[in-house]
């Protein structure tokens, strides 16, 4: 599993507390370091956030299917402020 | 394949009042600029067809943008403007959107064609990694927002699906 991709990528709060059950092993990459990654071997580093992109982008689908869902009722100006956040870059 | 790079960095100090390409550099836009094509439009008409997975830049102009449900009615998304970014997720998952673009005005658009951006993505440029980078920024910000909207109205009882990270 990876956690923590959206801090990573864009720093802010996060919205989920991840705690050990057993005793493991993890992998830690820190923003800086995906910063010089992108400079040091950007084929890796594009590979990896290939990866972060794709999982996102499903992600904002499946957002999409579940808003949809509960949208009925909503005034035309609500769904366009919705709608226009998920699928508009900016 | 190529658009004129003042074009792009005019688009870019645009991009940038909404908080849009803020992580690319001037040598990123240059690289970016080698990868697109320019193309217009007529006013009225379609941007992309539907099987189009492209990314488009809007250089100038104005475009009618509306999302288009499988099923219930047409929401207008009102007007977009230069330094608008469209068809991120058409690129990254090669679906089609439910987002109907169409010319306002005259366009002058620059179209990033999805086998050229992974070529792009392949050929090892930092530029590349930095546009991914882009992308996933923009993406996980809109999954701040579905998120916020999603503790908001609590439409999910489950709580192991409350959250989309």
């Amino acid at each position: 599993a990876i956690l923590g991709e959206m801090a990573l990528l864009d720093p802010g709060p996060r919205s989920a507390t991840a705690t050990a059950l057993t005793s493991g092993t993890t992998l830690g990459l820190s923003a800086a370091e995906l910063a010089a990654l992108q400079s040091e071997d950007p084929a890796l580093a594009s590979a990896l956030l290939r990866a972060f992109t794709h999982t996102l982008a499903a992600r904002v689908r499946d957002a999409d299917t579940r808003i949809a869902a509960v949208s009925e009722g909503w005034s035309r100006e609500q769904s366009a402020v919705v709608w226009r956040t998920l699928w508009l870059a900016s | 394949m190529s658009i004129a790079p003042e074009l792009l960095r005019t688009f870019a100090l645009r991009a940038a009042d909404a908080g849009l390409i803020e992580t690319f550099n001037a040598e990123d836009l240059d690289a970016l600029a080698t990868r697109l094509d320019s193309v217009e439009r007529a006013a009225g008409e379609a941007i992309r067809e539907r099987s189009d997975h492209s990314v488009w830049l809007l250089l100038s102009g104005e475009i009618t943008a509306a999302y288009v449900p499988a099923a219930g009615e047409e929401v207008d998304l009102g007007t977009l403007a230069p330094g608008t970014m469209v068809g991120d997720l058409a690129l990254l998952l090669d679906l089609p959107e439910p987002i109907a673009l169409v010319a306002k005005t005259p366009c002058h658009l620059a179209r990033l064609d999805r086998a050229a951006f992974w070529r792009w993505t392949e050929s090892g440029e930092p530029a590349a990694a930095h546009f991914h980078h882009l992308l996933a920024r923009l993406l996980t910000r809109r999954l701040r927002f579905a998120n916020a909207r999603f503790a908001t109205l609590a439409i999910d009882e489950d709580p192991d699906r409350r959250s989309l990270y």
